[in-house]
């Protein structure tokens, strides 16, 4: 969902994407490759996502990952979903 | 995700993997390089910019890894290569790997040949549409129970009374001839005219037919016939214009309509129906039409009728009960105690009692395959866990650089998968093989068309037999290996035995496996005799040249000179038909059973105990034509039925005047048949025949004259002929429907047909128990060569050593015979002593061989030492070629 969000904003090479996450979250969330890209692959094979070699805003070479229709669906699906679980769980947390 | 666009995904990430590959190197070098730039914009240096980039992202190689394990196809590629390691190993253990699959063969080709003829024979439905809305309607009474054909007034009653479909097939035997061929005996059945209609059997040439009730009724009205696709090929070429074509039944011209499709056969799952006669026609071909379709009493046809979904199997049940009850109201002396019971269509296509011995026999036979195949598994368990233990450096290795537990689990038992597939695959092999011969040795009531093909039904038991057996012959080797010490297994390559605890499980399969091939051996080796000695049984007749067709008077309501005068009237006709020698009637076929059971007092003796003797009625020529030799007096003679009043004149056997009159004159003794007043008066002895079945011991039998006991309703006609008894089959049995075209003829065979069927028993039952014991013998062997192959490559180091010492070969042998000769000798005598006590309970079935035969036992015992001796003796020679230095050399 993360990656998803940070691809809702427009095309992002892998770096960038991880940089972006890093940079929002204030530092909390580092994202290595390590998680970063098996997530990238499930996104593409879901066709949540595509990804295309082009040049990155540094002007380095890059695959750049763009979200496809089916992604920004399934992002509104997942923001909705977690609305109501964060929801829920404060809920929980409030009671007294 | 859909399954769809997974598998495409697979589909693609396979065709591209390279690709993907090498886009994702170029992405993470790229984002390195990125990194590096960024650090050395920060003031690092190239190294340690370079360096602290690589150790955050944690290696290219890494993160490659991780993403291919996400790939779609990861779990398969670990497959793959794990089949790929499988099949390596099959070709470093060949022999091994053989023995495993030739014994799963065995087993596995024993099981699928027995389920594909029991398949065909008990389970399989008729081609039919929507067989299982069908149901089989059988009568039934409280004073004759069971399940029994039902007369087809009580069918029409039935039909037209009930909201549902029913139809009726009856059985006659007919002779059907035209201009062009020579005549045959066709397998016919009269059918309700809508037959085919309510089965939804469309005809593949020309129609069916399809004929209203009321139809059914007009005698005459449809000299229709549809023949099978067999009989349009045998008898006509498939040629189309077979269509409109007259042929005589029963020398009577009917036209034929249309050709039924290959795959149907009729609904009798063992009879194949050559031709169908719509039952308003039948008139013409017999004239039984006013017997077959008046009387309502005997039931002669089949009914099955098809279930709705308004009217249920249990609503039709009730709706039968009711009207049952009702005919029975209506024709009390008819239908007395009357009730319609209901069977599962598939488990109709045979009559009832005959498939319940049928699902007996199947059963005994499903038992003694699944043991064959358990046995087979054992053996392959064996060899296995043999290699397991030879194999546990190479696991100890793997476990070593990282691989699990599970993996090794997996691993092991994929194999023991591909192993067992390997066996199905040569096992089918097998079981067309065993299907062949089975079919080579069915009865004569078992027409050739019957088929049990080798479908996809047994491909899917098969398959699910190899499925289920893989790990019951991989696990135990599997988690045994699995266990492996790494430390250990790498220190050596050689396990003790003892240690895996192998030893006790090996002996107690090896003596297990000598015990069941000793009682297969000698199974097989009794029942080889027994079909030896049945093949030089003398029945007593000549049963090369007699043609046999049964009928019943007691149908037409024969009175005591309408009898007589019916079979004097065709024998007057059938001696003038050339290549009739003589004719006669009987009450029993010999062989076949049916004697008439009767007590006899002697003359004299009459307080005495009574005795059993069986009895048959025979008319005027009938020990001529059967040509039983008269060794004393005279057989009847004309004159002899007229004095009817005081005495009965009889024949005995030669067995019934030597336990009777011993040493005596027989010709003119006495004796007298419980229930009769007249005594009988001996005029001849005649030499003993076989009465009942092929093994029976010489007994005592009497014939009496059938024109003094004209009562007697059920007779069969034997016509001695000069050529082929078969070719006159037709001819007979149309003379004899020429004298009362009403008689409806039961069966026509020929004595030769009476004989065969008799050697069915022992040629099957030798042929079944050669087979099975073939097989256990093929495991035994090869069992026992494992285990014998397999100690000696554990204990290459200490043979090696007693060479080097000197040992001479006798020593090894002996060392190594040793292993294998104590279980297999063990077996051996349990065998012989289950053989010797077992062995009683198939006495009924052994002829001229009793239980207990001691050239069986021997001949079991040489095969099975000769089989084990030289099972353990390669593997030994082996042994004795090694040298010892190389073997000490690697210590």
């Amino acid at each position: 969902m993360l990656i998803l969000q940070t691809l809702a904003l427009g095309p992002l090479h892998g770096l960038g994407i991880a940089d972006r996450i890093q940079q929002v979250t204030r530092g909390a969330l580092h994202i290595k490759p390590g998680s970063l890209f098996p997530a990238l692959y499930r996104l593409d094979a879901d066709g949540l996502m595509s990804g295309a070699w082009g040049e990155s805003r540094s002007g380095r070479r890059a695959k750049l990952y763009t979200l496809t229709k089916a992604g920004r669906k399934r992002l509104a699906d997942e923001k909705k979903g977690w609305a109501r679980a964060a929801l829920a769980v404060r809920q929980v947390l409030e009671m007294q | 995700m859909s399954v769809f666009s997974r598998v495409r995904t697979w589909i693609r990430s396979i065709r591209h993997r390279d690709r993907i590959d090498a886009d994702l190197h170029r992405e993470l070098s790229d984002w390195i390089e990125e990194l590096v730039a960024r650090y050395e914009a920060e003031g690092a240096t190239p190294d340690a910019a370079r360096r602290r980039a690589l150790m955050e992202t944690g290696g290219i190689d890494r993160v490659k890894e991780t993403v291919r394990d996400q790939r779609v196809g990861a779990s398969l590629d670990a497959f793959a290569l794990d089949l790929r390691y499988a099949s390596r190993l099959w070709r470093r253990y060949p022999w091994l790997t053989g023995a495993a699959i030739l014994s799963l063969s065995l087993g596995m080709g024993a099981n699928t040949a027995v389920f594909s003829v029991l398949n065909a024979l008990l389970l399989k439905s008729a081609p039919v549409s929507d067989a299982g809305t069908l149901v089989a309607v059988y009568s039934t009474s409280a004073a004759n129970p069971g399940w029994h054909q039902t007369s087809f007034r009580n069918y029409e009653d039935l039909r037209d009374a009930l909201p549902i479909e029913a139809l009726a097939y009856a059985a006659i035997p007919v002779g059907m001839s035209d201009a062009g061929s020579q005549a045959e005996q066709v397998a016919t059945e009269i059918v309700s005219g809508n037959y085919f209609e309510l089965l939804g059997v469309r005809a593949v040439l020309g129609r069916t037919f399809a004929y209203t009730a009321g139809e059914d009724k007009v005698a005459d009205k449809h000299p229709d016939v549809v023949i099978s696709d067999a009989l349009w090929n045998r008898r006509f070429g498939r040629r189309t214009d077979v269509l409109n074509q007259v042929v005589r039944l029963n020398a009577r011209p009917f036209t034929i309509v249309g050709v039924a499709p290959p795959a149907f056969h009729g609904l009798d799952v063992i009879r194949a129906v050559d031709v169908w006669l719509p039952a308003s026609n039948t008139a013409i071909l017999t004239g039984v039409n006013g017997f077959y379709f008046r009387n309502r009493s005997i039931g002669m046809f089949d009914v099955v009728a098809r279930t709705t979904s308004t009217a249920g199997p249990r609503q039709v049940e009730s709706m039968l009960q009711a009207q049952a009850a009702r005919l029975a109201q209506l024709f009390p002396q008819d239908n007395k105690g009357l009730s319609f019971v209901t069977r599962s269509f598939w488990r109709s296509r045979m009559n009832p009692a005959q498939r319940d011995t049928w699902v007996r026999a199947g059963g005994l036979l499903t038992v003694v395959v699944a043991l064959v195949l358990l046995i087979a598994c054992a053996n392959v368990a064996n060899l296995l866990l043999a290699r397991s233990a030879s194999r546990k450096r190479e696991l100890a290795v793997r476990l070593a650089i990282g691989a699990t537990r599970s993996q090794l689990v997996r691993q092991l038992l994929l194999e023991s998968l591909m192993l067992s597939s390997a066996g199905a695959l040569a096992g089918l092999g097998i079981a067309w093989g065993a299907i062949r011969l089975l079919s080579a040795l069915r009865p004569a009531f078992v027409p050739a068309s019957f088929a049990a093909p080798l479908d996809w039904q047994a491909l899917l038991f098969t398959g699910a037999v190899a499925f289920l057996i893989a790990p019951l012959f991989g696990l135990l080797p599997a988690l045994q290996a699995s266990r492996a010490d790494v430390v250990d297994g790498l220190k050596s390559g050689e396990v003790s035995l003892q240690r895996i605890g192998r030893s006790d499980f090996s002996l107690s399969l090896l003596i297990t496996q000598a015990t069941l091939t000793t009682i297969a051996l000698v199974l097989a080796s009794l029942f080889v005799r027994s079909l030896l000695h049945a093949q030089t049984i003398d029945p007593g007749f000549d049963a090369d040249h007699v043609a046999i067709v049964s009928f019943d008077l007691g149908m037409l309501r024969y009175d005591n000179t309408k009898g007589p005068a019916f079979v004097r009237r065709v024998n007057d006709k059938l001696r003038t038909v050339p290549g009739v020698i003589s004719s006669a009637v009987a009450t029993h076929v010999l062989l076949d059973g049916a004697g008439l059971a009767s007590k006899i007092t002697l003359a004299g003796h009459e307080d005495a105990e009574a005795l059993s003797v069986e009895a048959g009625a025979v008319g005027l020529d009938y020990f001529r034509t059967m040509k039983i030799p008269i060794v004393a007096g005279r057989g009847f003679q004309e004159s002899d039925g007229a004095a009817v009043s005081e005495f009965g004149w009889a024949v005995v056997n030669q067995t019934m005047a030597e336990r009777l009159w011993a040493g005596r004159q027989v010709i003119g003794q006495r004796f007298h048949v419980l229930g009769i007043n007249e005594p009988y008066i001996v005029v001849g002895v005649a030499s003993d025949a076989l009465y009942d079945s092929l093994g029976e011991p010489r007994r005592p039998y009497f014939y009496i004259y059938y024109d003094q006991t004209p009562g007697l309703k059920k007779l069969t006609l034997h016509v001695l002929t000069a050529g082929d008894s078969r070719r006159l089959l037709p001819t007979i049995q149309a003379e004899i429907q020429a004298a009362d075209r009403n008689l409806p003829l039961i069966n026509a065979r020929t004595m030769s047909d009476v004989l065969r069927d008799a050697m069915w028993v022992p040629r099957t039952g030798a042929a079944l128990l050669v087979m099975f014991g073939s097989v256990a013998l093929s495991l035994a062997i090869v069992g026992i060569y494992g285990v014998t192959a397999f100690f000696v490559r554990q204990r290459r180091r200490e043979i090696g050593i007693r060479l080097a010492l000197g040992a001479t070969a006798a020593d090894i042998l002996f060392l190594i015979a040793r292993r294998t000769f104590v279980p297999t000798v063990f077996g051996l005598a349990l065998g012989l002593l289950a053989s010797y006590f077992g062995g009683r309970l198939l006495e009924p079935l052994l002829i001229g061989v009793r239980p207990a035969d001691p050239k069986s036992f021997v001949t079991a015992v040489v095969i099975l030492a000769a089989a084990a001796g030289a099972a353990s003796v390669l593997p030994a020679l082996v042994a004795l070629r090694m040298a010892p230095a190389p073997i000490l050399r690697r210590e």
